[in-house]
């Protein structure tokens, strides 16, 4: 495991353990009133020309009285060609309608960056990385008889990384792969 | 101010739909760029031409100024003097008597020079494909006496590495080649490059050397591609071998026969011509210097291989090389009492054997970036490790006298082997590239 997995991975659990926390209900109140803490889990599909990938987003943050809220990501997407993507990321939502009962369309911006992990052995990768991740949705919230939401969402997902080799005629061969996906998503929110 | 306040209030009760509608602008937008990008960059350094004309060619020839080494290649020891290849610059001279504070001489300009040799006050030396000879009775006033032109089939075409770009003949002689950083971006994958599909060999580029001879000559690395034995100078290149009757001021060239394949280096040794080449080790008769005939061949696993012998048997190191990909990486000893059919009878595990050099016993094997082994081959079926050098570049060497020439990237480096077990860096003549940033 190289250093970029290895803290790809911290920052994954980390972000983890910060959304268990939040679903704690420390003040007995709903996680989705104002100004609470929010977790959202989420899969992602993103259909490419040859393969669908596929991947997950876990979430954490707070809404505010306006209907923003703000979050610190991470997750999983899986392109095997030859790397996957664990991103970490910053994630500022707007809900249209702040009412936890009615239906409430959504925009929601992720911004953030991709740390790489080799997952096609079978592709010669000496050195890797990742890069930029980017993701504008939009989606509606559908209210739930329990304490949480589930929603759909759609956007526009943008992901960058590279990997290299040198080849046995000492020419060094970069790969920047950028990945310009239509996205689209079903998660619950907490 | 509340003329707007008014129109935005107005608005209020459409905001959802104006949210929409904003949504289905963008969204079109973004999804306009949803389409992989793989761009693919490959750089790598290839080897350009350097072009003389035919006048520039031989005016180049001259004695100048010490200077520093470049790219050491062949050495030849002979007297007090150290002669030094700068591959395709010229050779350095530089006296040895105190090996422990060798100093610079000279420098002859000689270009597309790669391989040396000396008898009496007579430098030889390959330029392009001539054969030079120099007087040097007075090595601070070296002066070229003879250009037998066109002698060597192979001549410096040959670059010094792979992949090359082709050489121009109407744009003169090619007396050099350097490194240049080629780099290609391509949308997708860039397509195999044909250019790739060679090899790259670096110190060992030359196409000549040199190596010991009678009493008026002197020693040369074990990588040599030329031999003096006599009045007779014998040289290599990839594929024939070559005699020259150097009695004379003018050489006389008397005899070019075929060998084979790959051939690297030639090693003399008691009217015999020891030759290594890639595929096999070849033993040539010179009891009638003019026509050397052939005694045997001991073939092997494909390998960059030099050979020195003493006594009964043979030492061949053989490599895995980018030109050699499949060989092995060891030291082999072969039983050449019986010159018509030499019997291996030991084989030692190496890291990166290059050049090798041995005297009564004490063997030394340059194990290229892994650094100088020291064996103990007093008995050579059980040959022992005494010490490695494992912090220098080491290419070849010459053990003479028990000082220790050692060259390779690093420079020249001397020590005293007196004491086997102990020996004594006596000095370093380092190599300062030209361009730092491209030493290669």
């Amino acid at each position: 495991m190289n250093s970029n997995t290895f803290y790809g991975w911290l920052l994954f659990f980390l972000v983890l353990s910060l959304s268990a926390k939040a679903q704690i209900p420390e003040t007995g109140q709903s996680a989705n009133a104002k100004g609470l803490s929010v977790t959202q889990l989420e899969m992602i599909l993103l259909p490419g020309p040859e393969t669908t990938s596929v991947g997950f987003r876990i979430a954490t943050g707070y809404r505010f009285e306006s209907g923003l809220s703000a979050s610190l990501g991470s997750g999983f997407t899986f392109y095997h060609d030859p790397l996957s993507l664990v991103p970490v990321y910053l994630q500022g939502s707007y809900r249209l309608n702040t009412d936890n009962d009615a239906v409430s369309p959504f925009l929601s911006l992720k911004i953030g960056y991709n740390l790489s992990i080799l997952t096609d052995i079978d592709t010669y990768v000496e050195q890797h990385r990742g890069g930029l991740m980017l993701n504008p949705s939009v989606g509606i919230r559908f209210p739930t008889d329990h304490a949480f939401g589930w929603y759909l969402s759609a956007g526009y997902h943008f992901d960058r990384s590279a990997f290299s080799y040198e080849s046995w005629n000492a020419r060094t061969i970069e790969t920047h792969l950028s990945h310009r996906r239509f996205k689209a998503g079903i998660g619950i929110a907490f | 101010m509340e003329a707007s306040r008014n129109f935005l209030s107005r608005l209020m009760p459409y905001q959802f739909v104006i949210h929409l509608a904003a949504i289905a602008l963008v969204l079109p937008l973004l999804l306009s760029a949803c389409e992989d990008q793989r761009v693919q960059t490959v750089s790598w350094t290839e080897y350009e031409p350097v072009y003389m004309t035919q006048q520039e060619f031989k005016d180049a020839v001259d004695m100048d100024e010490p200077r520093e080494l470049e790219k050491p290649g062949k050495i030849y020891l002979y007297g007090q003097y150290l002669f030094v290849n700068d591959i395709n610059k010229g050779v350095h001279i530089i006296d040895n008597n105190d090996p422990s504070n060798p100093s610079k001489v000279g420098f002859i300009t000689i270009p597309a020079n790669k391989d040396i040799a000396v008898k009496g006050d007579r430098l030889y030396a390959d330029s392009h494909s001539d054969l030079l000879v120099f007087d040097i009775s007075n090595v601070q006033e070296a002066e070229l006496i003879a250009r037998k032109e066109g002698v060597f089939q192979v001549s410096a075409n040959e670059p010094l590495g792979f992949p090359y770009r082709s050489a121009e003949p109407s744009k003169g002689i090619v007396v050099d080649w350097k490194p240049v950083q080629v780099e290609e971006t391509c949308r997708g994958d860039c397509a195999p490059d044909v250019r790739a599909q060679v090899f790259v060999d670096n110190a060992d580029g030359g196409r000549f050397s040199a190596a010991e001879g009678g009493s008026a000559t002197g020693i040369g690395g074990s990588m040599a591609r030329f031999a003096i034995t006599g009045e007779y100078l014998y040289a290599v290149d990839m594929h024939s071998l070559y005699t020259f009757d150097i009695s004379a001021p003018e050489p006389l060239k008397l005899n070019m026969s075929t060998l084979g394949w790959a051939i690297e280096t030639i090693f003399p040794y008691e009217q015999k011509l020891f030759i290594g080449s890639e595929t096999a080790m070849y033993i040539y008769d010179i009891t009638s210097p003019e026509v050397p005939s052939q005694l045997s061949v001991f073939p092997h696993m494909r390998a960059c291989d030099p050979v020195v012998v003493e006594g009964h048997y043979a030492y061949v190191t053989l490599r895995s090389s980018p030109r050699c990909p499949l060989g092995d990486n060891k030291l082999e000893v072969i039983d050449v009492e019986d010159l018509l059919n030499p019997t291996k009878v030991a084989a030692y595990p190496m890291s990166n054997p290059h050049g090798l050099g041995i005297d009564e016993g004490k063997l030394f094997v340059t194990e290229g970036e892994e650094g100088l082994r020291v064996l103990d081959a007093s008995d050579p079926l059980a040959i022992k490790p005494i010490k490695h050098f494992s912090d220098i570049r080491a290419t070849d060497v010459i053990p003479y006298n028990d000082v220790l020439i050692v060259t390779g990237k690093d420079g020249i480096l001397q020590y005293d082997y007196s004491d086997i077990t102990n020996l004594r860096l006596l000095s370093t003549i380092p190599v300062i590239p030209a361009d730092p940033e491209n030493p290669s």
